[in-house]
């Protein structure tokens, strides 16, 4: 290794340690702010460490603000929400990338503008089309709502992985007599793989950190963060109990993304190859 | 097995025409060979075999069936790729299965299948293994593999050769020739290693720019090429060409031009053939040093221009005029350098003229 290649290793190092600590300051500030002694007097700042690690912050938080209840439902709608972003996406992605059909390229693009188009610019004409099919306060609305938000990137980011796949590859399947079918679980499914785990865990994540939906649709049915939200406007000057429940809505996210680290780095990787 | 018949057969991409007119015939179990610089036309030429693209006009015919319409399924031939295209998630065993398996065959006729082509290929070894886990010539025998198990009616081979090493080339080269003396399926190959195109096919095809310039069995091809870029394309070292007047007296026919003359005697019926220039194509291996001028045409005088040793035999480049210029083997030990004059001569009947305006063969002297 020559000396240039060497000092831009210890500038790739410092940058690589500035951003790490740009993205950890706020996260360690919640979790030393939720082990400060709760009530209205407490008042953390920044990294100064709690006169006292006070634990029963996070049993406070979790009966005050309900957040059995929000869990669930958190829970429901990403166990159904995710599998069918996944597979909707597979089956979207896999005819825009390999089935040439009129006007696919202008369907394609609408479904782009999904990525463009803000929720907040379509929340209201949304909530008369869901109170018309009678879905309000249901997890109903939550599911296909989110479902339907996480197609956009989904189909483009499915395309792409299918896309990268050596066309060779889908010759030889045709004239080995696969169908569309075999070709796509057996052939393209596995060869995507690592970018249909870094979509599961992105729309995991998209799922479980949804908010302004279950504020607007629902009341009985809140999710995680949105029973957040609601218990911190009760508690406004209870910073421990609201930073624990955020920490506590953090963690699975946290523990999905441990697990499937590897495989998500390498999905984001090979889907960077061709867009 | 079966023929393959293409009649008539056109192809075009938007505005450019991949293939034109293109019509041959092969005839069962035959190794033909598609031949051509890139660009020729013959990839496209093996796809619309294959149905992986759709001809514009004109008719292919597999057998008795025309299958212009058909999916590449039902066409009952198997195609290896330049980048073999074996399937990276599953094991050898399960690349060999998997075109048997959709076409429902049963389990221990698989197995069979497998087991055979395993044994010819010398890859048993290997059915447990992944692609990625096998060397670019074990992959190659596996893509071979896929395709001799269908048992098809068509063997097509798209420049597989062409991603291995030297020595492996040629290894495989001779294997795939002795698969096809063993199976005997109709085969078409591609590519554009005219080396590669001599030595395997039972007759060679010579495309260019979408269209067939000749086709004939190998020998044919090299000893009467039909015009100019066949000439120059077959045969390596290629043949060096120089554009030359004609003038006939008598019985004699004089084609000189700069520092070149050639006497042909008994010429006169070709010289009438020939109007205006004509250009002389020499193959190297008929260009030899002036000892004593028995039996050859000349003397040339030239300037070496560059001396390349092959090992058995050395090459000279000869320049002999402004834009004129003759390739000469010579034995190795021949004491000739760079900048050296040199005096060579050309083998009688063995000068390949072609006529200076359509590039077509007009006969040899």
């Amino acid at each position: 290794m020559n000396t240039a290649s060497r000092t831009q290793v210890a500038i790739n190092y410092a940058l690589i340690v500035v951003c790490s600590l740009v993205a950890v300051y706020p996260l360690l500030g919640v979790i030393l702010a939720s082990l400060y002694p709760p009530g209205p007097g407490s008042a953390p700042s920044g990294f100064a460490l709690p006169p006292s690690f006070d634990w029963h912050n996070y049993i406070s938080a979790w009966n005050q603000g309900g957040f059995a209840a929000s869990f669930t439902t958190s829970i429901i709608v990403a166990a159904l929400m995710v599998p069918a972003s996944v597979v909707l996406s597979i089956l979207g992605g896999f005819a825009f990338a390999t089935m040439r059909f009129r006007g696919s390229r202008a369907i394609f693009y609408l479904f782009i503008l999904g990525l463009i188009i803000p929720t907040e610019a379509t929340i209201v004409p949304l909530y008369y089309d869901v109170r018309a099919m009678g879905l309000l306060d249901t997890y109903w609305a939550l599911i296909l709502l989110e479902t339907s938000g996480e197609l956009a990137f989904g189909i483009f980011w499915m395309r792409a992985a299918f896309l990268s796949a050596p066309r060779s590859m889908l010759e030889a399947a045709r004239i080995d007599g696969a169908s569309s079918w075999r070709t796509l679980w057996q052939l393209l499914v596995p060869f995507a793989r690592p970018a249909i785990l870094t979509l599961t865990v992105l729309a995991f994540a998209d799922s479980w950190n949804e908010f302004f939906l279950a504020l607007v649709f629902t009341v009985n049915h809140m999710t995680a963060p949105a029973s957040l939200a609601s218990f911190s406007g009760r508690y406004t000057t209870n910073i421990p109990l609201v930073s624990a429940g955020a920490v506590m809505v953090a963690v699975p996210i946290l523990v999905v993304f441990i697990i499937f680290q590897r495989q998500f780095m390498r999905g984001m990787l090979t889907g960077a190859v061709k867009g | 097995m079966a023929q393959v018949v293409f009649d008539e057969v056109s192809k075009r991409f938007g505005v450019v025409t991949a293939l034109r007119d293109f019509s041959l015939n092969i005839t069962d179990g035959e190794f033909v060979v598609l031949v051509g610089p890139s660009g020729s036309g013959k990839t496209t030429a093996l796809r619309l075999v294959a149905g992986l693209e759709a001809l514009t006009a004109g008719d292919i015919r597999v057998g008795d069936r025309v299958v212009n319409r058909l999916p590449p399924r039902d066409r009952d031939i198997a195609m290896v790729f330049q980048d073999y295209a074996l399937y990276p998630q599953m094991s050898v065993r399960d690349n060999l299965a998997f075109g048997l398996k959709t076409r429902k065959m049963p389990r221990d006729e698989i197995e069979r299948r497998i087991g055979r082509a395993a044994e010819m290929l010398d890859i048993a070894p290997l059915l447990q293994r992944k692609p990625r886990a096998l060397s670019g010539g074990q992959r190659q025998r596996v893509a071979l593999g896929r395709a001799l198990v269908r048992h098809p009616q068509v063997f097509l081979m798209d420049e597989p050769l062409s991603n291995l090493d030297a020595k492996l080339r040629v290894q495989t080269r001779t294997e795939i020739r002795r698969l096809h003396e063993q199976v005997g399926t109709t085969t078409i190959y591609v590519t554009h290693d005219q080396v590669e195109a001599m030595t395997m096919g039972d007759r060679v095809a010579v495309m260019r720019e979408g269209a067939l310039e000749q086709v004939g069995d190998t020998r044919a091809v090299y000893e009467h090429p039909a015009n100019v870029f066949v000439a120059g394309f077959i045969g390596s070292p290629s043949m060096s060409f120089a554009t030359l007047g004609v003038t006939s007296k008598d019985d004699e026919m004089v084609l000189s031009r700069g520092g070149v003359s050639i006497t042909v005697d008994s010429a006169r019926g070709l010289a009438d053939r020939i109007s205006g220039d004509v250009i002389v194509g020499v193959r190297p291996e008929h260009a030899h040093l002036w000892v004593d001028g028995n039996g050859l045409a000349g003397p040339i005088d030239g300037r070496a221009e560059y001396v390349e040793m092959l090992g058995r035999e050395m090459l000279i480049g000869a320049a002999t005029g402004p834009d004129q210029r003759f390739s000469v083997l010579a034995s190795p030990d021949a004491a000739v350098k760079p900048g050296d004059q040199i005096r060579f001569g050309l083998e009688r009947g063995r000068l390949y003229l072609f006529d200076a305006r359509t590039q077509q063969a007009v006969g040899a002297v």
